[in-house]
């Protein structure tokens, strides 16, 4: 049984944008209300480390009662409260985790980014906690890897399919994903060599097992080399109804959504030792004083790949280059959050302040939306190739983009 | 008499205008938005306007401005929408009149930022060469200029040129007219067609004096676009300052004073209200000043 969600949390946009800008202007509702599932989504990061001397977890903690101000209301699923939060000893300088979650216009697709900071990082876990029943009923959920597509995935019979995919992986590191549970007939430690690590960290101290009955899911990344001081792993987070659904999803939705975190920073590594890790969510405005999130461009047609700009292929940042040269900027992505209807309004002005178009006027309820600007002025002709500024005013929230026509 | 050849000057400059105001007037397409406006913050805290007053600062408002007026200048703004405009400008002259060769460019930067693509930037340019003149015992200014104006955007380049011809003339009592053809071209090339330069036939008057030991100025111009396919603009500004400001009368040689003016401007984009910013430094041994900057310095809700 999955617990339903009472957080308010919107996710700023940035989607893939398919429609053609001679297209008329239009916004685009996600044709299925926004499903936010945090009980599927860990609060806990378990950050580990495994030391080259064998196969034990030399620290294994979470922060899972230190959230932020922003994020009051996420789900603290490893069922601890600040007390429960195990505290390193050989603690390092604070790294930081930024656990973003965004959604783009399908609805139920988020990345959760995890930056790793450490100066040794031989082997590094993170644990995601899952759905808190999750594994009550040994028959219910199902754990497996797709190698090929890179996807972890979890079937559940109450919440569909979830899945997470690690999209940016170290160069040379292999990723392995294991399902644990304080129940010892729950674990499916996969590969079998490592399952004394998992076990010993069950048995240790129960404030990292937390609720009996409480299921992990376990990604090991590693041997990341030595000489390594910040280890980027991202992931994507998907639901789908069937494993298939989700299979077909990691091909396509994770990577209309990677470019969302290029700008994600990582505090200095630790000297010795583990880092540590706070486990925040970050939304992208975080100014807005009712979780309206923000406004940002969005991609142009006929884009398959986005990626972060380190782990961009080259031949993905040229095709993405030229379409962004053949399209322009045209197209934007908002959002809007929990709660009550939201009053929504985006403006396109001139850089010398005169308005272009209102291009959106109304009220939306909570989800992300895309608009695509079908490149008319309030008079119905087409505009000019230049830059254009788009200002998003929504409960006293006011972002800025800028678009870019090209001639 | 000399007031009413000066007026039927202007007239005739208008007329000889006609054929590139109706080449502006062909197409459905919006107007360009390429950077005319002024950089320089004293026309910019007169709210634009500035056609009929003299001085190089309203150059790209009247290019009459420009008569007498010798030395360099170089403006920079930054705008709180991420654009940069950069401008610079050398006159030359005598008694014959100025040429003035200018450059000026907004740089939008890394604009596909957000796109995780550092790599593409966008922004325009124009280099531009000017001649004015006086006239009618100097009573009457008038002037020409001709400019080169690209742009690139997301790698994707156009450009076009265009032609400025004003005049001006000194009414007495402080009272000046001036009138100009501003932008007149083809514009730009586009996939959708040609995208019309936003040509202005613009009128406007000023007065400056004092009042008391403050200078004055009352300044106002009515753009009226070309195509006639929207109602006139109006741009008035209204100064007061005391002793010097880039307005004041030249000093004699030998005295350096820094002469600054400074302006609430409104930010229509980010309805902000901010603070320009002008400053003009006059070497001993130069009549006119060495350099010139402006920038929006602050900015508050």
């Amino acid at each position: 049984m999955c617990i339903p969600s009472t957080s308010c949390y919107a996710a700023a946009a940035t989607a893939q944008v398919t429609a053609h800008p001679d297209s008329p202007a239009s916004v685009t509702q996600p044709q299925t209300p926004l499903v936010r599932r945090n009980h599927h989504v860990g609060s806990g990061a378990w950050i580990g480390q495994r030391t080259a001397a064998g196969a034990s977890v030399a620290q294994l903690y979470s922060f899972t009662g230190r959230h932020e101000a922003r994020a009051p209301l996420w789900p603290n699923v490893l069922g601890g409260d600040d007390a429960t939060v195990l505290e390193p000893r050989t603690l390092g300088p604070s790294g930081r985790v930024v656990f973003t979650r965004r959604a783009v216009a399908a609805g139920d697709a988020y990345r959760a980014r995890f930056l790793l900071s450490s100066s040794h990082t031989s082997g590094l876990f993170v644990g995601l906690a899952l759905d808190p029943d999750l594994g009550a009923r040994p028959a219910d959920d199902s754990l497996g890897v797709d190698a090929e597509t890179g996807l972890i995935w979890v079937a559940d019979p109450d919440s569909g399919a979830i899945g997470y995919v690690v999209t940016d992986v170290p160069p040379g590191a292999r990723v392995t994903a294991r399902q644990f549970s304080t129940k010892k007939d729950a674990w499916r430690p996969d590969p079998v060599s490592d399952s004394a690590a998992y076990a010993e960290m069950s048995a240790s101290d129960d404030a990292l097992t937390g609720k009996p009955g409480d299921v992990r899911l376990l990604i090991a990344i590693g041997p990341v080399p030595s000489r390594t001081k910040n280890v980027d792993v991202g992931f994507v987070m998907l639901t789908a109804p069937s494993f298939a659904a989700l299979r077909e999803r990691a091909t396509s939705a994770p990577r209309s959504v990677l470019s969302l975190f290029a700008d994600d920073t990582l505090a200095a590594a630790g000297k010795t030792g583990i880092a540590r890790f706070h486990l925040t969510q970050a939304p992208p405005e975080p100014s807005a004083p009712d979780g309206v999130r923000g406004i940002a461009p969005a991609l142009v047609p006929g884009l398959s790949a986005v990626s972060d700009r380190q782990q961009l292929a080259e031949s993905e940042r040229g095709a993405l280059r030229d379409a962004v040269r053949r399209y322009g900027i045209t197209a934007l992505a908002f959002a809007v959050p929990d709660g009550s209807q939201t009053a929504v309004k985006i403006r396109l002005y001139d850089p010398a302040g005169r308005l272009v178009r209102t291009l959106v006027e109304d009220t939306y309820s909570a989800g992300a939306y895309r608009v695509q600007w079908d490149l008319k002025d309030q008079r119905g002709s087409r505009v000019a190739p230049g830059v254009y500024i788009a200002i998003m005013e929504a409960s006293g929230f006011r972002g800025m983009t800028r678009l870019v026509v090209v001639p | 008499m000399k007031h009413l050849r000066a007026a039927l000057s202007a007239l005739v400059l208008l007329v000889v205008s006609v054929p590139w105001v109706e080449a502006t007037a062909q197409g459905g397409r919006a107007e360009s938005n390429f950077p005319f406006e002024p950089v320089h913050a004293w026309p910019v805290a007169l709210g634009g306007a500035g056609v009929a007053v003299g001085g190089e600062q309203f150059s790209l408002l009247n290019p009459a401005a420009s008569v007498g007026e010798r030395g360099a200048e170089i403006s920079h703004r930054a705008s709180p929408i991420g654009a940069r405009d950069y401008a610079i400008s050398a006159g030359f002259g005598g008694h014959w009149g100025t040429i003035r060769v200018a450059a000026r460019r907004r740089d939008w930067g890394e604009i596909a930022r957000d796109l995780g693509l550092d790599d593409l930037t966008a922004g325009e340019q124009s280099v531009s060469v000017a001649f004015a003149g006086p006239a009618v015992h100097k009573r009457f200014l008038w002037g020409v200029a001709l400019a080169r104006l690209d742009a690139n955007y997301l790698g994707a380049r156009t450009g076009t040129w265009a032609v400025d011809a004003g005049a001006q003339a000194v009414m007495g009592r402080g009272f000046s007219l001036g009138i100009a053809l501003l932008h007149a071209g083809r514009g730009f090339e586009s996939d959708g067609g040609r995208a019309p330069l936003p040509t202005r036939i613009r009128p406007g008057a000023a007065w400056q004096g004092r009042l008391g030991r403050l200078h004055a100025a009352v300044v106002a111009d009515v753009p009226v676009p070309a195509r006639l396919d929207s109602p006139p603009d109006l741009h008035t500004g209204v100064e007061l300052r005391g002793n010097g400001g880039p307005s004041a009368p030249r000093p004699a040689p030998g005295i350096a004073p820094l002469r600054t003016v400074t302006a609430a401007v409104r930010d229509r984009v980010r309805g902000r209200w901010g603070v320009a910013s002008a400053w003009a430094l006059s070497p001993p041994t130069s009549r006119t000043p060495l350099g010139q900057c402006s920038e929006t310095i602050a900015s508050f809700p």
